[in-house]
Order: structure tokens, then C-alpha cells, then sequence
């Protein structure tokens, strides 16, 4: 009896264990949820196009596209739900504000009927964080990707939604989103491993040239490479500042010690020819077999040869060579010029004058020469599965990304550290306004005067700076003509002078988006030999004319296959000199 | 005046040898202390300075404190230093709480299980779970986003568990059955013989302990999002990795005392290093103190 009673007790336990398993008791609720979900997707879908219907742009638009009003435009989203959305971007030195300290996020969230859970961090933190959390399956809902081969893997792994689900609910970052650019977020099987948007700096690059010294040697700006050396000579012997010192230089480079092609000499990488592997008559051009890198190399040998480069040119970093720039010690910067008045003037206490010493122009200074692609893609956005299983939140989360693009409701608000209206709204006192509009050439205005709280507040700057990597684009921003403060007002109008020239510049098309394999993830270890050999040509340590010996030095250390593998993603044949 | 009869008279190639080690030892000291110096250097100098002495400046001629003020300018430096203090506090009294008992107890070989229980905390030791299973773990304890994610997971040091584990073996048998026969319960034998005796022990390993706390950073980052549980190390390693510092400092509007951002970064690093600085002399005293005397009955 004891027996029957625990072989009905163990087969019961074994019952209840394995039936709930077998059992379709969602299925009624689940198909009926499933319909209800249908049929809404049904209703809405009639306003949201298939990804294969969306015509992207070919080439970026030079100016801002002012969205007329439409109020379907986010008719897919009923905002009646609240949905929290863990979102994780980059931040800038400072971490996200807590809770209802950011006003930012306050603002999205009442705006947009969700609980926004907000983590910045910096890169590598993002990239082991990310790393970990994917792991442990607890993905942010939308995150940042440190890189493209970090969103392409966690794409492999099924952990991220194809971006061609989520772009059909982002019409206003669409416009801005070209072919190339599609292309180069696809990974071999035709899968979007994420969304991405223009660059914040995107083609707002250029020479810049200390004008009170051009006038001083009674030059113009340099337009051929005889022009630009005889100007490079005189910043560097000729005591431009009158200090008896000779303590000026040309250019300082910042390379930080990495590729020679780095910091200020990145401008001067696009002035013999495309920089970028492409397809020329059908066949593969490279630089490093096209002629493009040797010039760029032997322009750099020769200021190493004349020694009118910074003596530290190829090892100081970043920080320390804007020092030398704004303490008037160097005549030239690759730079954007808006933001080079505006940081030099400010670091000169904003003196008269100040602000008309940085020109450039929009010819290049090496004849024939283009300055570099635009049309790049920004951030890469990555929508997780796991955050996005409900089709609502998808929707709600899309909606709110879109409108932080330029035309959006959201654009000012999210940009530059947003508006007085949400300061006001979290509690901080402003003491100074700010005013924004959009401008009929597809420019805006945003005058923030950068004084008094909370914008000198610089920690609550930079903290809620993230917000703006959404949908801020600096080429389209202009500073106000207007202004309570004349000095301010002639800073910002020579800002928009140097800013207009410099995007009437001739570029290259953006042919590296459709090659977009690093030499590194193929061939691991070659940049620091690039890196090495290109240092020794440019500082003489090896003379140029053994440049062919070295273009077969590096296909035997792995450039055949990048040559390979670019042949490959072009789908061109392999050149002959990598057979 | 007489000479102390008991001076020990050095030969000559002593005398080389005790030269020949203050030598190397005043290279080493100074080895150690020159990067020190250096940072407090830069911390202290204006751009104007270092432009002119070509960014190597070791002691300012013209010192300014802009960079620590701007430091403490950061809105959110005083909050994190608060739960720095904190956790440096609380976690290694915490610590201390669990790993003096466990060891006191693992160093009773007559527990049932005791040579299971010594391999069990030895495996830990050396074994290690690893980053996704620790988050995991800490996912499922609700510890995310909590200032118990800072005291809880450091608490079970194994490795300080067999520290005190060897010495309260170390202490003498005749003193603790002098306790058993003065009818001492073991928790009185633990408190009142075996942790007065472990003071410099204890104090050694709170001290690691305090310093382990106060300078973790990787645990903020991976397991707080919260700005309000930012740890003082944390804030300032966002700023130091920051490249958007140099924007910060070149906008700043005083040209004559600009600072630089290496400076900035570098008063950072003092203001993060000083309060440890300041406490490790007043606890190195207690690795000198005697502790066996007159403590043995007869």
C-alpha cells in the first residue's frame, strides 16, 4: 500500500512538472493578444513603409531638411502606454545625472510617456560593460556600439533586432541616412545589425591659417604645395609674433603617437587622391599601389626636412597642442573652423579682434586636392531584442529617437544641453536665456550665451551633453547674428563666414562606406607596422625611393589578404601585384 | 665626552656596505616619490608655465590652486567623496565582522568538517567564477544599483579568512586553556584573548581592505548606474579618460592662471590619493607592537 501510495506521489510530482511545459495555456490569450497586436500593426502599418519601399538618399544633404507639418507622421504610436527604455550612450568625462536631477530626460519622459533609465559611460567602461551585460543577457534596450565589428557580433548572436525593422518608424533620420551608409551597417547575409545617423562633426574639417600672419608675410592663403611650404617656412622662421623667439611653427600635428596621418595631418591625407580603397574601371584601387599614400608621405617628409613642424609633432597628444594654438604658436590647423574661433576666442577672454585672426578657404591648399568625404555615419544604434519583444515600446522608443533629429519636436530640447524651459521645469534657476531657430537655408541658430547657471556649470553641461548625440549635426548649426553682446555677435558672425566657406569645399565621395573592412581585423598587427614604416619614410629614417620594396613588405606581412578581402566586398578581381 | 661602551666599532667594508645600501635605497625612494611630485607639480602649474617650460615643470615657480578649485567646482565630486567615505568605512568593518569569527573558527582543527570547510575556502581562493557569473550573481541578489553591491561581495575575503585563521594559530595553547579552565565560552575566548592579540592583523587587513574600497572603481561601472552612488575613484576616472577635458579647460576665460587639463587630470589624482595618504602613517604603528608579553599564566 505504502508502495502504490509513493509510485502515485512520484508519478503525480513528475505529472505537474513535465505538463505545464507541454501545455499551450497561453495560446488562447497569446493568439488573441497576437491578433490584437496584428490588427493594430494592420491599421498603423498603413502609415509606416516596408524597409524595401524607403528610398534613401544618395549622397548626405548639405543642409538641414526642414520637415513640413505632419501630424500622422508618428501616427504608428498611440502613447497611451508607459514603457521604461534602458538606454546607454557615451558620455563626455561626466556621468549621466541621477533621477529627476537631468531635465533632459524629465522632459523626454513626460513628453513621451516613458521611464528612462540612463547609463553614460566612456569608451573601453562601454566596451566591457556592453561585453558583460551581453553575457549576462541584461542588454540595455538601446545602446550605443563602441565599434562596428561590436554591433555586427552581438547582431550574430541574435541578440540585437535587424535595423530593417526599426527604420520604417524613424522617418526624419532616413532622410540623412545614404545608400553607403546602409550598406556599410549590413553585414554579408543582408541583416542590419543597427540604425545610425549623420555625424555630429561631419565635414566641418578644414585648414585653418592664422590671417594676421598671412598679412604680416603678405601672402594669401595657400593654394598650391610651392604656396603652402613658403608659408610653413615663414610661420617658422620669420617671427610672425615679433617675441625675438623662434618659437613658432606651421603646423604641430598631433599625431599622439599613432599613424602620422593622425591629429591635424589627417587633412592633408585626402589631397592627392581618394584616400579610401574603391573601384576604378573596374578594378581595385588602392593607396597604397595607386600613388595616393607615397605623395601624401613625401608632402609630410618634406616639413620634416624644412623643420617646420612642432619638434614634438608626431608624439604630443590633442590637449597639450591646443595649448601651443591658442598661445599663438602655430599658423596653421586642420580644425572646424566655427568651433576654432569660438574656443579662441574664449581663451583670449573674448578681446576685440580676436575673432577675425583664424581664415580659411574652401580650395584646397595642394593643387587638385579634395578634402574628405561627408555623408558618414554617426553613432551605431543598437536595438536589442530582448528590449524590444513588445512592438509598442519599439515603436515608442523610435518615435522618441526620430524627433531628436534635426526638424524634429524634440531637436532643441535634446541638443547642446536643451532649453530654458527644461531647466526651469527641473528646478534650476537661468540666468541667462538662450534662443534657437531653425534659418530658411537648412541652418539653425542656437545662441547660448555660456553665461551664468547653469550653463558655467560645466559638470551639468557635460553630463546632460549625451542627450545631443541623438540628433545634433554641427555643419547645419550657425551662431546668431543677434545679441545683447556686440563682441559675441562679431565671434559668432566671423564663426558662420569661416563655417559657410569651409562647406563649400570640394570632397571626395564617401567610396570608403562600401569597403569598410579595418587592414587590423584582417591582417592583426599590421597597423603597427604601417604605423612604424610611415613614421621612418616621413622622419627620413627610411628614404622613400624604397617605397616598392616596402608595398611587398606589407603584402607579405598580410596585406594580400586586406587586398584580398577588399577585392572581395567590392567585387572586383584580385589585382595583379597581390596574386 | 666617554664613549658608550656598548657601541659596536663598523670596519671598514661595513661602512662601504651600509653607504652602498642608503644609496640605493635613497635611488629607490626616489624613484617611487618622483612621479608623485611631478603630479602635484603639474597640478599646480598654469599653462602659461608649462607652454614656457615646454610641458615639464617639477616645482611652479608661480604655483596656483585654479585646478583644485575647479576640482571641487564639480558639481558631483563632494557627493561621490561622501560615498567614498562611506563605503570605505562600513566595508571594511563589515569585512572584519565575518572574516575574524571564520577565521577564529577554521583555526579550531577539532570542528567537524574543519579540513572540508579549509579546502572549500582555498578552492575560492585560487578559483575565481569570473565577471559574467559574479554579474549574474549580483543581477539575482538585487544588489544592482545599491550601495550594498559594495559592501556585500567584498565581505567574504578568503584570503583574509586564512590570514587570521594562522594567527590565532599562532597563538600559544597555554593561553587558551588557561581560558578553558577559567571557564571561558568561545565566543569570550575569541574577543577577550584571540582579537586583542590579533590588533596589528586586524589592523593590516581593515587597512587593505579600506584601501581596496576606497580606490575600486570596476564594480561602479559595472554595477551602478545611479549618479547618486558614484564613488569619488569613479567620477574622477570618468574625467581622467575623458578626451572632452581639453575642450572644458580651453574654454575657460582667465588666461593668466588657465590651467591645462593635465593639470586638471593630475589634481584629480592628488585629491583621489590624499585622505589614504593621510591615514596609512597612524596605522603602520601597529605592526610594531609586541604582543606576547605577560600573557601566559603561570
Amino acid at each position: 500500500m505504502k508502495k502504490t501510495i509513493s509510485i502515485l506521489c512520484a508519478a503525480s510530482m513528475l505529472a505537474a512538472l513535465v505538463l505545464p511545459g507541454c501545455s499551450g495555456g497561453d495560446a488562447g490569450s497569446s493568439a488573441a493578444a497576437t491578433s490584437n497586436a496584428s490588427g493594430s500593426s494592420a491599421a498603423a502599418a498603413a502609415d509606416v513603409p516596408k524597409f524595401e519601399d524607403i528610398q534613401f538618399p544618395d549622397d548626405a544633404p548639405v543642409s538641414g531638411i526642414t520637415p513640413e507639418k505632419d501630424d500622422k507622421r508618428y501616427a504608428y504610436d498611440d502613447m497611451s502606454k508607459n514603457y521604461t527604455v534602458d538606454i546607454m550612450m557615451s558620455n563626455y568625462g561626466t556621468p549621466a545625472l541621477a533621477g529627476d536631477k537631468d531635465p533632459i530626460r524629465t522632459w523626454l519622459e513626460k513628453k513621451f510617456n516613458v521611464s528612462i533609465k540612463c547609463e553614460s559611460l566612456t569608451g573601453d567602461d562601454m566596451k566591457t560593460s556592453i561585453a558583460t551585460r551581453s553575457a549576462s543577457g541584461d542588454l540595455p534596450d538601446l545602446f550605443m556600439a563602441p565599434d562596428q565589428a561590436t554591433a555586427k557580433n552581438l547582431y550574430e548572436q541574435g541578440l540585437l533586432l535587424d535595423g530593417k525593422q526599426v527604420y520604417p518608424y524613424l522617418p526624419l533620420v532616413r532622410q540623412y541616412v545614404t545608400k553607403n551608409m546602409v550598406k556599410y551597417t549590413t553585414d554579408e547575409d543582408g541583416g542590419l545589425y543597427c540604425t545610425t545617423n549623420y555625424q555630429i562633426q561631419d565635414g566641418v574639417w578644414t585648414f585653418c591659417y592664422r590671417q594676421d600672419w598671412l598679412k604680416k608675410f603678405n601672402m594669401e592663403i595657400p593654394k598650391t604645395e610651392a604656396e603652402l611650404m613658403d608659408f610653413a617656412k615663414k610661420c617658422t622662421f620669420d617671427d610672425p609674433d615679433g617675441n625675438g623667439k623662434a618659437d613658432t611653427y606651421f603646423m604641430i600635428s598631433a599625431c599622439n603617437g599613432g599613424s602620422v596621418l593622425d591629429g591635424m595631418n589627417g587633412g592633408f591625407g585626402t589631397m592627392y587622391g581618394d584616400p579610401a580603397v574603391h573601384v576604378e574601371s573596374g578594378a581595385l584601387s588602392h593607396p597604397n599601389f595607386n600613388g595616393v599614400r607615397k605623395k601624401v608621405l613625401t608632402l609630410l617628409h618634406s616639413f620634416v626636412e624644412a623643420k617646420v613642424l612642432y619638434p614634438d609633432w608626431y608624439t604630443i597628444e590633442w590637449s597639450k597642442a591646443q595649448s601651443y594654438q591658442f598661445n599663438d604658436k602655430i599658423g596653421c590647423v586642420y580644425y572646424p573652423p566655427m568651433t576654432l574661433v569660438q574656443q579662441y576666442t574664449a581663451a583670449k577672454s573674448h578681446a576685440a579682434g580676436d575673432e577675425s585672426v583664424w581664415t580659411c578657404a574652401s580650395e584646397a591648399p595642394i593643387e587638385g586636392g579634395k578634402f574628405a568625404a561627408n555623408g558618414n555615419p554617426g553613432f551605431l544604434w543598437c536595438w536589442s531584442k530582448s528590449g524590444f519583444s513588445d512592438e509598442g515600446k519599439l515603436k515608442r522608443v523610435a518615435h522618441m529617437v526620430d524627433s531628436c533629429e534635426f526638424g524634429g519636436d524634440s531637436f532643441f530640447e535634446t541638443i547642446q544641453n536643451g532649453t530654458d524651459e527644461e531647466w526651469k521645469a527641473a528646478g534650476y534657476p537661468v540666468e541667462t536665456p538662450r534662443t534657437w531657430k531653425y534659418n530658411d537655408d537648412g541652418t539653425f541658430y542656437f545662441y547660448n550665451a555660456s553665461k551664468g547657471s547653469p550653463w558655467s556649470d560645466n559638470t551639468l553641461m557635460t553630463a546632460t551633453g549625451p542627450w545631443q548625440q541623438f540628433g545634433l549635426i554641427v555643419p547645419f548649426q550657425r551662431n546668431s547674428p543677434t545679441g545683447d553682446d556686440p563682441q559675441m555677435v562679431k565671434e559668432n558672425v566671423a564663426g558662420n563666414k569661416l563655417q559657410d566657406i569651409e562647406s563649400k569645399e570640394a570632397r571626395w565621395p564617401n567610396t570608403g562606406l562600401l569597403c569598410p573592412i579595418s587592414d587590423e581585423s584582417v591582417s592583426p598587427g599590421i597597423t603597427d607596422y604601417v604605423n612604424a614604416q610611415e613614421l621612418a619614410f616621413v622622419t627620413g629614417k627610411r628614404p622613400l625611393s624604397e617605397w616598392d620594396a616596402y608595398t611587398k613588405e606589407w603584402l607579405a606581412k598580410g596585406g594580400k589578404k586586406i587586398i584580398e578581402a577588399d577585392a572581395k566586398q567590392l567585387g572586383v578581381p584580385v589585382p595583379d601585384y597581390a596574386k | 665626552m666617554a664613549r658608550n661602551p656598548n657601541h659596536i666599532r663598523l670596519t671598514g667594508a661595513e661602512r662601504v656596505y651600509q653607504v652602498v645600501i642608503a644609496v640605493i635605497v635613497g635611488i629607490v625612494t626616489l624613484l617611487c616619490l618622483f612621479p608623485f611630485i611631478y603630479v602635484v607639480g603639474m597640478s599646480l602649474t598654469s599653462e602659461g608655465e608649462l607652454l614656457a617650460n615646454n610641458y615639464f615643470v617639477i616645482f611652479p615657480k608661480h604655483p596656483i590652486l585654479r585646478t583644485y578649485q575647479l576640482v571641487f567646482e564639480q558639481s558631483g565630486i563632494i557627493h561621490s567623496l561622501l560615498i567614498s567615505v562611506l563605503r570605505t568605512v562600513v566595508g571594511p568593518a563589515a569585512s572584519l565582522l565575518l572574516v575574524v569569527p571564520a577565521g577564529y573558527i577554521l583555526a579550531k582543527d577539532d570542528m567537524p568538517g574543519h579540513r572540508g570547510l579549509v579546502i572549500f575556502f582555498v578552492i575560492t581562493m585560487i578559483l575565481n567564477g569570473g565577471l559574467i557569473p559574479g554579474y549574474l550573481l549580483i543581477n539575482k541578489l538585487h544588489l544592482m544599483n545599491t550601495f550594498w553591491v559594495y559592501i556585500i561581495p567584498a565581505m567574504g575575503n578568503a584570503f583574509n579568512m586564512m590570514i587570521v585563521k594562522i594567527f590565532v594559530e599562532g597563538i600559544p595553547g597555554d593561553i587558551m586553556e588557561s581560558a578553558d579552565l577559567d571557564g571561558a565560552s568561545e565566543l569570550q575566548k575569541m574577543t577577550r584573548i584571540a582579537v586583542p592579540l590579533l590588533v596589528p592583523t586586524i589592523c593590516a587587513l581593515g587597512l587593505f581592505s579600506a584601501v581596496a574600497q576606497w580606490n575600486s572603481w570596476f564594480d561602479v561601472m559595472l554595477y551602478v548606474h545611479d549618479a547618486n552612488l558614484y564613488s569619488m575613484s569613479y567620477v574622477i576616472k570618468q574625467l581622467m579618460t575623458s578626451v572632452n577635458v581639453s575642450d572644458t579647460m580651453s574654454s575657460m576665460v582667465n588666461p593668466i592662471d588657465r590651467v591645462t587639463p593635465e593639470g586638471f587630470k593630475m589634481a584629480s589624482v592628488v585629491i583621489a590619493v590624499l585622505p589614504i595618504l593621510c591615514v596609512y602613517p597612524f596605522l603602520q604603528k601597529y605592526f610594531i607592537y609586541g604582543v606576547y608579553t605577560g600573557s601566559v599564566k603561570g
